[in-house]
């Protein structure tokens, strides 16, 4: 049954992404409307460290559209991007698809994925990346569509977001969109109200209600409660959670906390505690973040980046990503070079070491031309 | 992790150009705290819109950013970035805390800490810089050392310390238009002596009775070969501004 509703949304979805899209030549001329995107091109190259060396590749050209367009009190966001992708390329997609089925939602893709099968050598997909439209009256907005719910402090793990999913397969962390509705009061001017609606999580429906607000010209803090429905073998829970952040003049700590309550008694209470904190050395930034869930699968997990701007043009991130307990560990380096000749360049190297204790790297090139 | 770079009404232009309103003229035999007042005092406004253009110079190479800026005086102000790279990149200031808004992500980030000293989308001016206060003669302890002519127009030299720690910048060295009161030019120290920024006012437009500096250039004196110049046009002093524009529902929006 959830299959068959998900389907239909994932046609719905892309089909509104085409009519917006196609709309765009008529619409541009429009006030208040704009179409902007990028051609992008990547290939990469990796091998094993430890064992005998064995390169393989991968590539992908990707061509990415968003629309944007507002009217009065109302806003419009679509974009979504067509790629072709090879090589080492799809085995990521696929990993990615396996860790993350609800991305399948909003794919059109040819073969399409199988999560039996082993990843093609070539696929060509159409990805619906954010289609939301927004509301505003006086002061209430009303949202709906696939976008961010973006509660939480954290970087890259945020317990106190209900509705966020982390991608790390590009090095990076990054939150998926998902489909969400979402109303927000604005009681003040730094202070707001959210109420989400995510009828297609994975690990069950939730609808929370999240109060963010500041004071003392430092302190910014946010608590949320809300209810997951029953899926698999979850029961039906309440979560509680509360954020805080807090400037000092050199280094701004930040922590979440949230808990799970099942209502049936079925299983224990569980909660997870995230600690992060960013400072700026010169130039640089430096972000760190460890999350502790005792009763997760991973209950340790560690994140740190530094952000060193050169220039305007060129600018160097290290991220790396540690699960103590299995050993699996990814770092690298990225320096990327903005406007040359019109064109925007990354130059990638990472390191990796699998839960086998496996190491492997990977150097990956990207050229970029947006319009 | 998002790069952070938010950037205000300007209201950095709104603040360190702020620095440089016009006045009366005729100007004789006054004091420090005098010429001060005088530029402060031309520094009030209840809104301002503009929209910006900021030109960051790094060696050869040059890289331009436009915005639409909105202020009311000078705890609250509202930045849009309207060139391609940036597009609907916003910032919002209130008083002591800024906000930054990425579309493509939808995601709001609080500016803090140390970030706040870090360049503002690659310019030469910080963060820090765009949430100074500019009732400089409430911060600063201002001493007349002389007068000198710049670029042809005779200016007072006034050296500024901090009455405290509050402020981003431990001394300043102002020269001042003896006849319109703008703020020429600015060298900003740290506490122990070291030249941190400086800043040139280039142009400056007469809107009313104002003169008011159009393009002032920036530079970070700790980088070689790097300046900003920022300028605006489509001026507009205190016209109404919706109160409903500093918040976070317009930064979302």
């Amino acid at each position: 049954m959830k299959t068959s509703r998900l389907a239909g949304s994932r046609a719905a979805l892309l089909f509104a992404a085409a009519l917006a899209l196609g709309a765009t030549p008529s619409a541009e001329a429009a006030d208040g409307v704009t179409l902007s995107g990028y051609v992008q091109q990547s290939a990469s190259v990796a091998s094993p460290i430890s064992g005998a060396a064995s390169l393989s590749g991968g590539a992908a050209s990707t061509l990415t559209l968003a629309l944007d367009a507002s009217r009065g009190s109302a806003s419009f966001r679509a974009s979504t991007h067509f790629a072709i992708v090879y090589g080492d390329e799809t085995t990521a997609l696929w990993s990615s698809l396996l860790a993350f089925p609800s991305k399948a939602l909003s794919l059109l893709m040819t073969p399409a994925f199988d999560s039996s099968a082993a990843a093609p050598n070539t696929v060509a997909l159409l990805s619906l990346d954010d289609l939301a439209l927004r509301w505003d009256t006086g002061a209430f907005a009303f949202e709906a569509g696939k976008t961010y719910a973006n509660w939480g402090l954290g970087k890259a793990f945020s317990p106190a977001d209900f509705f966020a999913e982390f991608d790390y397969s590009s090095g990076v962390p990054s939150r998926l969109s998902k489909l969400i509705a979402r109303a927000t009061w604005f009681p003040g001017a730094t202070s707001r109200i959210d109420l989400v609606y995510d009828p297609y999580a994975a690990a069950g429906a939730t609808i929370a209600a999240r109060a963010y607000a500041t004071a003392f010209d430092s302190l910014a803090f946010s608590a949320a409660a809300g209810i997951r429905a029953a899926a698999g073998t979850s029961p039906r829970s309440l979560l509680g959670a509360i954020e805080a952040t807090f400037d000092l003049p050199f280094f701004s700590p930040y922590g979440e906390a949230a808990v799970v309550m099942p209502l049936d008694g079925s299983t224990a209470i569980s909660y997870s505690l995230l600690g992060g904190g960013m400072t700026g050395i010169g130039n640089a930034t430096i972000l760190g973040e460890y999350l502790f869930s005792p009763a997760a699968s991973i209950r340790h997990s560690i994140f740190a980046q530094a952000g060193v701007p050169i220039d305007e043009w060129v600018s160097l991130a290290l991220p790396a990503l540690y699960y103590p307990e299995s050993g699996m560990f990814t770092a690298g380096i990225t320096v990327s070079a903005s406007d040359i000749e019109g064109l925007d360049f990354g130059l990638t190297v990472a390191a990796s070491r699998s839960a086998s204790q496996a190491w492997s790297g990977k150097l990956s090139l990207t050229a970029r031309g947006g319009f | 992790m998002k790069r952070l770079s938010f950037r205000n009404v300007f209201v950095a232009a709104g603040l360190m150009f702020c620095a440089a309103i016009a006045a009366a003229p005729g100007a004789q035999a006054l004091n420090a705290a005098e010429i001060l007042a005088k530029v402060d005092a031309n520094q009030v406004y209840s809104t301002i819109y503009y929209e910006g253009k900021m030109e960051i110079t790094s060696g050869s190479k040059n890289k331009v950013k436009t915005m639409k800026a909105w202020s009311a005086g000078s705890g609250k102000a509202f930045i849009e970035f309207t060139n391609p790279e940036d597009k609907g990149v916003r910032m919002l200031k209130l008083e002591k805390n800024l906000w930054m808004y990425f579309p493509s992500e939808r995601d709001t980030v609080k500016i803090s800490g140390a970030l706040l000293r870090q360049g503002m989308m690659g310019s030469d001016f910080s963060y820090e810089d765009a949430m100074e206060p500019d009732d400089l003669k409430n911060l600063y302890s201002a001493e007349l050392t002389g007068k000198e002519v710049l670029e042809g127009r005779e200016c007072f030299v006034l050296q500024l310390v901090a009455k405290n720690k509050d402020v981003a910048y431990a001394k300043r060295k102002l020269w001042i238009d003896a006849e319109r009161f703008i703020v020429t030019k600015s060298e900003l120290y740290a506490k122990s002596g070291m030249l941190l920024k400086i800043s040139r006012t280039l142009d400056y437009a007469k809107v009313g009775s104002r003169y008011f500096p159009s393009v002032v250039e920036f530079s970070d004196a700790l980088k070689k070969n790097s300046k900003t110049v920022m300028s605006m046009t489509s001026l507009v002093l205190d016209a109404p501004v919706d109160e409903g524009r500093f918040s976070l529902q317009a930064l979302t929006k």
